[in-house]
């Protein structure tokens, strides 16, 4: 039988492949990171939905090609039926291709934590069963001394006849060494096993003689062992789960001790007394609040500053642009189409970088998964588990990511209930809307509209919630799952860590911004400003009584231009075909007391939820970026076509407050919940139900603002 | 508070048919899986965390959630967290010496 390495099966191609593996949390990632930097990019795994980060790690092999190497998703061994072992047992087996090249990898960096060395072992046997060449890298070496753990990394090498690494991916250690692994690795000419000789089945036999004994660890750089290891031979390989087991506890027996008995003690006592304060149900859950709250507060005021720079940013280009083109078309397209719709949305990069770099260190220090603990209480009335906490917390900066991390919940029908719900919950792409409607409704008065602010927050997590509880006895039927989660060590988060993840997240974010989001705003751009139109004879009047006084009073040649040009603008927004479209569409928003202005904003707004103020402006002042105070005058006094009515009354104000928060008004939201829930119909499902749910809950606002006298 | 379990102690686990629930145990205390009984997925999920049959766990948290200790080979762990109806459903047998749980808290 060939192995999967076997040169004459798959001829070698000009780059070599290998592919990163390990169980969950065992710092596979910060592995990757460690030796691909930024020098990455996100692919697919062929027939999956599931990212695949392929990225360089500058090694070439003594034969001159270069390596590429392939993030697999953790898994706790290959046998599992989850969506993560599948992939990882088809991309072994060279069934499933990563960017259209489907071959066993030539090699398998297998990520190990030192300190859970028999669990560990489980899945580096099963792939070293499969006769691939293999490199195990011994991390957290650093804590495995704290605990007191003696690992021989020497006799493990032997025992599983591949190289093993003891190292730190927090702080580098054994970096080196792991690429010089990988290169010798790939330099071999012969397979390390078949696919019918697993690795030695019981650590006695010791196949090769023990080199000299390593410790690594933290300080003392680590020795590379074992360069390219010899064939091992069992007759009595391990074949069911329990074999397994009880070849990887053997294997753990024989190459670790607790040389400090005491040390392990200590830090079991240390944790056990941390857990005590984190899972208590009082104490725990106020701890809970206060890291939430400072979470969001932190985002808020920090993200602040830089969107407030990206604003001015945006604008000033948009001036330039405007002035370096001739008036026409094109300059239209670039300034209203192109800058400004993606401006809109690149204005909320800080929120999402700075939410991914606190949530990044949050999981380092190894709260997040206590914190899933203590919501799990709350969250299982409504079908869910505490699996479903890190992505509903991820859709308050953006639900696009949180849905991605719906991957993370076990349960298919628990998953799919989080990616339906998940979309109520208040993203930063509201909060513009929540700024100028609680504005409105509240003038003058901060406290009130801060309550208003977070009543909106609540209500969203509470539709969303109820969504969920309504999904878990339709579509997605079944009680919530008992939950059962590995807990990681607490430890001291990393910093390069987090900041690769923000970077890789706003990288992420800003593609979609240059895609989907831009194609959206040229899409609309195109609506709102065709059909062209003549401009209104009262515009051209006053045109022409501004360029009589332009001479003698300025100032009131501008102010006549000025309402010239919104009266053009107006008329403009009226005959559009967005505008017409909004003429049509009217009759089903007139319940909810809109006219023709605010469906043109909701319409427009369909696709991104934060484009309503900019539509707004546009067609009630006939600018994009008018002042706060400006904007606020004008579209508090602003009036229906007949010219007496107001557009924001109080009633419609809190009717609209209400939509924004149900409404799903994003298509890039919509498109992701269509890959990852499994097709278009749970995306069509997701609009339709917060649609209605939007327009009811408006209706039902409305009519209470009016019987307490808000009409 | 060993992070694996000595020999004399493992040695004098109680007979299989003494098997209790997980949640009977208190923090502290040692005790050797016997069985799951549990639906396929949430043993497949267990087993694969390295809760399975004859592993060896310490009880650090019994409460709603119960968090247990997983003693590997060569003194290796790590810490699980269960629900209370999923533990309630893992039996083990308590390790005792002399009769007397062995409390190791």
């Amino acid at each position: 039988m060939s192995s999967p390495n076997d040169p004459a099966v798959a001829p070698a191609p000009s780059v070599a492949r290998v592919v990163l593996l390990g169980n969950p949390n065992v710092g596979k990632t910060t592995w990757f990171n460690r030796l691909c930097g930024e020098r990455h990019h996100t692919a697919n795994f062929s027939g999956t939905t599931q990212d695949a980060r392929v990225g360089d790690p500058g090694l070439t092999t003594p034969r001159g090609r270069s390596v590429e190497l392939v993030d697999l998703p953790g898994t706790y061994a290959l046998d599992l039926d989850q969506s993560e072992a599948t992939i990882c047992r088809e991309v072994l087996a060279g069934t499933t291709a990563v960017e259209d090249r489907a071959a066993p990898p030539d090699a398998v960096v297998i990520v190990v934590d030192a300190t859970n060395l028999e669990r560990n072992l489980v899945l580096v046997g099963e792939v070293l069963a499969g006769g691939h060449r293999g490199i195990v890298i011994l991390n957290m070496m650093d804590e495995a001394r704290r605990r007191g753990l003696d690992i021989d990394a020497g006799r493990l090498a032997s025992m599983l006849a591949c190289s093993v690494v003891p190292a730190c991916g927090r702080d580098g250690t054994g970096l080196d060494d792991v690429r010089t692994a990988i290169v010798d690795v790939l330099a071999a000419d012969v397979p390390v096993a078949t696919a019918t000789e697993p690795p030695t089945s019981a650590p006695t036999s010791d196949p090769a003689p023990s080199p000299a004994r390593h410790d690594g660890g933290v300080g003392h750089p680590a020795p590379r062992i074992g360069s390219v290891p010899p064939r091992p031979t069992a007759p009595d390989a391990p074949s069911t789960a329990d074999d397994w087991r009880t070849w990887a506890r053997a294997v753990a027996d024989a190459a670790c001790t607790t040389g400090e008995p005491d040390r392990a003690e200590a830090s079991d006592r240390r944790t056990d007394r941390i857990d005590a304060v984190m899972l208590h149900p009082v104490l725990g859950l106020l701890i809970f609040v206060a890291v939430m709250t400072g979470l969001f507060a932190v985002i808020f005021r920090l993200a602040s500053f830089p969107m407030d720079w990206i604003d001015m940013i945006v604008g000033g280009f948009g001036s330039i642009v405007a002035s370096a083109m001739p008036d026409g078309l094109l300059q239209d397209l670039m300034v209203d189409g192109v800058i400004a719709g993606v401006g809109a949305t690149v204005v909320f990069l800080p929120q999402i970088c700075l939410l991914f770099f606190l949530l990044s260190l949050l999981e380092d220090t190894g709260y997040l998964s206590r914190a899933s603990l203590l919501v799990d209480r709350w969250l299982r009335p409504f079908g869910l588990s505490g699996h479903a906490f890190i992505p509903l917390l991820s859709a308050h900066a953006c639900a696009i990511p949180a849905i991605a991390a719906c991957r993370g919940i076990p349960d298919a029908r628990a998953r799919l209930a989080t990616v339906l719900a998940a979309p109520f919950m208040s993203c930063t792409a509201r909060i513009p809307v929540y700024v100028l409607l609680t504005g409105l409704l509240f003038p003058d008065q901060p406290t009130l509209q801060a309550v208003a602010f977070t009543g909106c927050y609540v209500l969203g997590a509470g539709a969303g919630l109820l969504s969920a509880m309504i999904a878990r006895r339709t579509v997605a039927r079944g009680t919530a799952r008992r939950i059962s989660l590995e807990l990681p060590s607490y430890r001291l988060p990393s910093l390069r860590a987090a900041l690769l993840t923000m970077w890789d997240r706003g990288l992420g974010f800003l593609r979609k911004a240059g895609t989907v989001i831009l194609l959206i705003s040229i899409v609309l751009w195109w609506l709102s400003a065709f059909p062209r139109t003549e401009p209104p004879t009262a515009a051209v009047d006053l045109r022409a009584d501004a360029a009589a006084v332009v001479e003698v009073d300025p100032d009131r040649a501008a102010e006549l231009e000025s309402e010239a040009d919104r009266l053009e603008s107006v008329h403009a927004s009226q005959r559009s075909a967005l505008g017409r479209l909004g003429a049509t569409v009217q009759p089903i928003f007139e319940p909810l007391g809109y006219d023709r202005t605010l469906t043109v904003g909701v319409l427009a707004s369909f696709a991104a939820r934060e484009v309503f103020v900019t539509t707004m402006a546009v067609q009630l002042m006939g600018e994009e970026e008018p002042g706060e105070a400006q904007l606020f005058d004008t579209l508090g006094s602003a009036t229906r076509d007949d010219g007496t009515t107001p557009i924001f009354t109080p009633a419609t104000s809190w009717s609209l407050l209400v939509f924004y928060v149900f409404a799903m008004q994003c298509l890039p939201t919509l498109v992701v919940t269509a890959r990852e829930a499994g097709g278009v119909r749970w995306a069509l499902l997701q609009l339709g139900w917060m649609s209605a749910f939007a327009w009811i809950g408006a209706f039902i606002a409305r009519q209470i603002a009016l019987a307490a006298g808000g009409g | 508070m060993p992070t694996s379990v000595p020999a004399h102690i493992a040695d004098q686990t109680s007979p299989e048919d003494d098997c209790v629930p997980l949640t009977e145990l208190k923090p502290g205390e040692l005790g050797r899986v016997r069985g799951l009984r549990l639906s396929e997925e949430d043993a497949a999920t267990v087993r694969a965390m390295g809760v399975h049959d004859t592993c060896d766990l310490r009880i650090c948290r019994s409460a709603r959630i119960c968090v247990v200790q997983v003693l590997g080979g060569g003194g290796t762990a790590c810490r699980i967290a269960l629900d209370r109806d999923l533990a309630r459903d893992v039996l083990v047998t308590p390790m005792t010496i002399g009769g007397r749980p062995v409390d190791v808290g």
